[in-house]
């Protein structure tokens, strides 16, 4: 990372369909980041889903984490990881793209390798309502937790 | 013995479809058919809705053209009111109506189609879209991917949000426009007009590359349909008359959009969930015609705008009735939208607060018409003495071009494709014809589900001989 990256905003992306249940994790800890970060410093999104055109700001930013659900069997379930830049493009043109396909538009369109963090929890259930089930309130307060110690990291 | 072909998914369009060619004793195409194979069903289950709720609800349709089923609903929803929008809400509608049509045609254009022209129309499918283009060609994916987020940018500022804003109400718009907004929207176009002066310098020159595909692609006589300005000849994508020309681009009706139906009339066909629209004076399958920018512009005098009206002074050198020079009429149309939008937001009466009317229902019926990026759009609503919908009828931009889409299939079929035999570069150029029209079916026939393609080649006794399947 050089100098001139150090000044640059970390980006974080909570997406997910706030109308389907658990879906909405994203945008949720999202929400409850914004109280607790520096706007100036931590720029954040809550898209429903990832797009090429994100692909500038990644690239515009240090570092960028990613919050969504996943399907699983225990909800609430966590796990991080590194977005790393696919070897391969995608086959085909959808309306959203995954995290890799994310790092690998920004690559091939910015000639940057982003450092792109990938927090996902388990859902209990994606059906057509408001609101986290209990499991997934719960994982929203500690990602939350994990967020901000990566932040003051720096990495 | 007779073959068909069915290719299926068609790719890189936005919703699901198939294609079937059919093939006669000797092996050359006897029919081709473009199916569309999904259904959703909107205007049934609006009804018994508040009429209000209809710019909203339909604006669900779909995430390309939600502005232009929100501007046609909410015009509907007035007339039914019987009340008149002040000019300065009509004036912000139209703002984010032209920024919508320049991230659907960027998304169109960079994504969608231009793969082909760079990539070449026989190159590897699996590199065939817009992240092999960013492989090659990263500036130009780099300005499609720009200039489609300035267009969401301008929805984003003036209505809130990119997708689904709930800003277009029936009487005006929700708020009026700031000073801060007015700033942030001029400062974003500068960049904008490049990339769009840019891109159409480069695909000119690229033209000269593809003088078959023009001559091959949708090239056939038809007449245009589209809005025109009220009083003077000029593009219009909000309201206006109706107007439809002929193939040598005579005017042949000149109509106000309660009177639709006394000249476009609809079909059914049990192969697709696409309505099949014609022009009524000409009957049903002989009155086919075409909406969107390459209607757009055959109809109209003028666009409105200096720079705009250069290239279409360039344009009218082309052939007009080719499907292929939908692309380079998409560009066009950007760049007036973006020196539209200029025009707009530095008019005097663009800051003026009053931007609302309100009334109840008092009439039976209402038609409302926009210019979506793809065409002509029709939303027919009818209310009971509560307000409550009893019935809609939604004609939708890729509808009005089914019969046009499968003449050009067809068209394009015969020309490349050779007996039995599948070729890579024979599918892709029959599906690039559909991409030129750029079709939305999840907005067509409301369909529930991701862009798709079949190609099925079928035998004279109706025997399936070959199939390929993408999406």
């Amino acid at each position: 990372m050089t100098e001139t990256d150090l000044h640059k905003p970390v980006l974080v992306i909570g997406y997910g369909n706030s109308l389907r249940g658990d879906d909405g994790l994203g945008p949720h800890v999202a929400s409850l980041l914004s109280q607790q970060v520096d706007p100036a410093a931590v720029h954040i999104l809550t898209p429903q889903q990832l797009t090429p055109d994100l692909a500038e700001r990644v690239a515009a930013s240090r570092m960028t984490i990613l919050i969504d659900a996943r399907v699983g069997n225990v909800a609430g379930r966590i796990h991080h990881s590194l977005v790393s830049i696919p070897d391969r493009a995608a086959p085909t043109f959808q309306h959203h793209i995954t995290p890799e396909s994310l790092a690998g538009v920004t690559h091939a369109l910015y000639r940057v390798s982003p450092l792109m963090h990938l927090f996902t929890a388990e859902a209990g259930s994606f059906e057509i309502r408001e609101g986290l089930s209990p499991e997934l309130l719960a994982a929203a307060e500690d990602l939350v937790g994990q967020v901000m110690n990566l932040l003051s990291n720096g990495s | 013995m007779t073959e068909r072909i069915v290719i299926d998914p068609v790719t890189r369009i936005e919703g699901h479809s198939k294609i079937t060619i059919q093939l006669d004793d000797t092996g050359n195409v006897a029919d081709a058919r473009f199916h569309v194979t999904q259904y959703r069903g909107f205007e049934r289950f609006c009804v018994g809705r508040p009429f209000y709720e209809m710019p909203g609800l339909m604006g669900r349709i779909c995430g390309i053209c939600t502005i232009s089923h929100m501007m046609a609903s909410a015009q509907a929803c007035e007339a039914i009111m019987s009340v008149r929008v002040m000019g300065t809400a009509q004036k912000l509608r139209k703002i984010v109506n032209y920024a919508s049509l320049v991230q659907s045609h960027a998304l169109a254009f960079f994504h969608l189609s231009s793969p082909d022209f760079l990539l070449g129309m026989e190159s590897d499918p699996a590199q065939r879209n817009i992240f092999g283009l960013m492989g090659q060609n990263p500036e130009i994916a780099r300005d499609g991917i720009r200039l489609r987020g300035i267009g969401q940018q301008i929805i984003q500022i003036m209505a809130g949000k990119k997708v689904h804003p709930d800003w277009i109400v029936v009487g005006g718009v929700s708020r009026p426009m700031s000073t801060e907004a007015q700033t942030e929207i001029l400062a974003l176009l500068p960049e904008a007009h490049e990339i769009i002066l840019r891109t159409l310098g480069w695909f000119k020159r690229t033209l000269d590359s593809y003088r078959e595909e023009v001559s091959t692609f949708g090239n056939f006589p038809s007449k245009f349909l589209s809005l025109v300005n009220e009083h003077e000849d000029v593009l219009e994508i909000y309201r206006g008359r109706l107007r439809i020309v002929d193939d040598h681009l005579k005017t042949v009706a000149d109509f106000h959009r309660d009177e639709y139906q006394d000249f476009i009339g609809e079909a059914v066909e049990p192969w697709s969930y696409l309505k099949f629209p014609y022009y009524k004076p000409e009957g049903y399958p002989n009155g086919i015609y075409r909406v969107g920018p390459l209607a757009r512009l055959n109809i109209i005098g003028s666009t409105g705008t200096p720079m705009a009206d250069q290239e279409l002074a360039e344009f009218r050198e082309r052939n007009p009735l080719s499907s292929f020079n939908y692309h380079l009429a998409r560009l066009i149309e950007c760049l007036n939208a973006i020196e539209s939008i200029e025009q707009l937001v530095t008019d005097p009466d663009i800051l003026n607060p009053r931007v609302r009317a309100h009334a109840t229902a008092n009439v039976e019926s209402g038609v409302g018409v926009s210019e979506a990026p793809r065409g002509t759009l029709i939303h027919h609503y009818e209310v009971d003495q509560d307000g409550l919908m009893t019935g809609a009828n939604l004609v939708v931009s890729t509808t009005h071009n089914n019969l046009a889409m499968n003449r050009g299939v067809l068209q394009t079929a015969r020309r490349y494709v050779d007996g039995a035999k599948l070729s890579e570069g024979m599918l892709n150029r029959v599906e690039a014809v559909i991409r030129a029209f750029d079709p939305c079916l999840s907005c067509s026939t409301h369909a529930y589900d991701q862009l798709a393609l079949h190609f099925e080649m079928l035998g004279a006794d109706g025997e399936l001989l070959d199939e390929v399947k993408r999406g």
